[in-house]
């Protein structure tokens, strides 16, 4: 599973682990939803056009067995696109430690990125929050700027609570500073 | 309703190649799902929630094709 593919240091304690906002896999399944009407939309249309402009007698309605063929095609390829979906989001993983911040990024099959920096590191975290909706739910972006590496960007988006995460961020790093300055001063 | 025998050729195409779709798919899954969840648990309900919806799915496919 994620945690072992990880690979956690001694006495390492997740903090939290976060996924994007409920919203996004929920718009993009929404547009699934809607793709399974259009066969039917074009099924009306196309009886509607030969009652309309055609005296044949035909009617798309004597093949009921090709068409459910077909549309049981269409929503297995669909049913699959849906997983697709779900597998990408939810695989997607914002995992917070008392150590550093790791971001797993699914971005399809066999593809995937994963991003982390230490918490010693971090010199900065902001949100961007963007839009009506996403203030509305609550959901946004999470920068981090870490040091020495300021071209990479540390970019999670769509996450759900962004200021919550956020506070939780740095409230890690700066317990991170204050123990590791601690563990200099004694030894 | 007598069916053409080009889309009944048509038909046999698909329905073998919508189950050799859907095992390779169901193997991709599973192996994303248990090597990169975070959760056995949410994994086997994924996975059972896919399998039993391409099942049905299948057998309406079977079904419909049985009434060329």
């Amino acid at each position: 599973m994620l945690l072992e593919k990880i690979k956690l240091e001694p006495d390492e304690k997740i903090i939290i682990q976060a996924r994007r906002h409920w919203f996004v896999i929920v718009r993009q399944l929404a547009s699934l939803v809607l793709l399974t009407f259009v066969p039917i939309a074009l099924v009306v249309f196309v009886e509607w056009t030969l009652r309309t402009y055609s005296e044949a007698t035909i009617s798309v309605f004597d093949y009921k067995a090709y068409l459910t063929f077909g549309y049981t095609l269409w929503l297995m390829f669909l049913w699959a696109g849906a997983f697709n979906l779900w597998t990408n989001y939810y695989l997607d993983v914002l995992t917070v430690t008392d150590r550093r911040v790791i971001l797993v990024n699914q971005k399809g099959f066999f593809w995937r990125s994963v991003t982390s920096f230490r918490l010693e590191r971090l010199q900065d975290v902001s949100v961007e929050v963007n839009g009506f909706l996403a203030t509305l739910l609550d959901y946004g972006t999470i920068l981090a700027e870490t040091a020495g590496h300021a071209d990479e960007d540390f970019r999670a988006t769509s996450m759900a609570a962004p200021s919550h995460l956020k506070s939780l961020i740095l409230q890690a790093a700066d317990n991170r500073m204050t123990n590791t300055h601690n563990h200099d001063a004694v030894s | 309703m007598e069916s053409l025998p080009t889309i009944d050729l048509f038909a046999q195409g698909a329905i073998y190649l919508s189950l050799l779709v859907l095992t390779i798919y169901t193997l991709v899954l599973a192996y994303h799902w248990f090597n990169y969840g975070s959760s056995k648990k949410t994994s086997t309900t994924a996975l059972t929630i896919f399998l039993i919806g391409s099942v049905v799915l299948f057998t309406s496919l079977l079904s419909s094709y049985s009434f060329f």
